[in-house]
């Protein structure tokens, strides 16, 4: 057998199993995360984790309702946009409203991935 | 029909590689812009798909210089960005179509037919050689009317020398057209996907012949009537 030169990227074998694992890994980033923001933070010291949560959720809002969590995408959505505002409009500091803000769009991202990872 | 897909979430790409695949398109999937231009550059697409938030680079600008670099080929951009400024912004950089995440598979494949038919290489019938045909999903080859038993590979190959009826079919441009960057070739595996599609089209006694030219390739032709 030879492979061919141009080669550039490989598929996992089930998409439907990837994205249940996928799912599972987020959810633990997306925790850990958060869990770094629980106090009011300038806003340059909070900016690489918040665009870090901003494009978990924009992966999410994409792929989930493609592998039919359509819910889960939803919500990732909301989260994601209220992310995208605050990087536009970078704010002085993640003060202790933001952070509540951030928690009611967060939660149930993260209640959506914790009961597709365990259906029953 | 030989689709680029650029788009740096894994498991959608996976999703849309099987799919595709499955309904008899060639995919060669890659996870970066500036990959995706080289591979636009050296292949004429049938379709290229594009995401737009990638991580080398954004896609509205691969979808640009594409333009720019004079890659005809049909551009579909898939996104999470749904606002009409950002669909806008994406015609106008020069794709064809827009299509909003999250999305149906089936959706995705209307519209690469779309793109096709617009582009002129298709007239909205599905290809046809003497009594051979394919469904309108292009995911089943008939004969006579009667679905033909073919594997992913062997569908792709009628399909191609369907598509350019009685023409010679080079072996390189069969190699091209059934294999994506990420599958691997035999060395005689053109031969054995033409030996196994020639018993099938005999078992069903169509029309259709494969006829082989040594050391230029492969056509089909009409049996001559008995």
């Amino acid at each position: 057998m030879m492979r061919r030169a141009r080669q550039l990227s490989s598929q996992p074998v089930d998409p439907d199993l990837a994205f249940r694992a996928r799912m599972q890994r987020d959810r633990e980033r997306l925790i850990e995360l958060s869990a770094t923001l629980r106090r009011p933070t300038a806003w340059p010291r909070a900016a690489g984790r918040l665009a870090a949560i901003e494009h978990v959720a924009h992966g999410l809002a994409g792929a989930g309702g493609v592998f039919g969590f359509t819910d889960l995408g939803e919500d990732a959505a909301r989260l994601e946009r209220l992310l995208e505002g605050w990087r536009k409009q970078p704010p002085v500091e993640i003060s202790p409203r933001r952070i509540a803000a951030l928690d009611r769009r967060l939660a149930p991202v993260l209640e959506r991935l914790r009961c597709a990872a365990d259906p029953s | 029909m030989r689709v680029l897909l650029i788009e740096d979430d894994a498991e959608i790409s996976s999703l849309v590689v099987r799919d595709l695949r499955g309904a008899g398109y060639t995919v060669d999937a890659v996870d970066q812009g500036e990959v995706g231009l080289h591979a636009a550059l050296g292949t004429d697409y049938a379709v290229i798909v594009v995401d737009l938030r990638l991580p080398d680079r954004d896609g509205l600008e691969v979808v640009r210089d594409l333009r720019a670099r004079g890659v005809q080929s049909p551009i579909l951009i898939l996104t999470g960005r749904r606002r009409v400024a950002d669909r806008v912004a994406g015609l106008k950089a020069g794709a064809d179509d827009y299509l909003v995440k999250p999305f149906a598979m089936a959706e995705l494949r209307a519209r690469l037919t779309a793109l096709q038919r617009r582009r002129g290489k298709l007239d909205g019938k599905p290809p046809a050689f003497a009594d051979v045909t394919f469904d309108d999903e292009g995911v089943e080859a008939l004969v006579s009317g009667r679905p033909l038993d073919l594997t992913r590979q062997e569908l792709r190959l009628l399909r191609v020398l369907v598509e350019r009826g009685g023409h010679i079919v080079s072996k390189r441009l069969i190699e091209e057209t059934l294999y994506g960057f990420d599958e691997e070739v035999a060395s005689n595996s053109i031969e054995v996907h033409i030996h196994k599609l020639r018993r099938a089209l005999q078992g069903t006694g169509s029309a259709a012949i494969i006829e082989t030219r040594r050391g230029v390739g492969y056509r089909l032709t009409k049996k001559a009537a008995e």
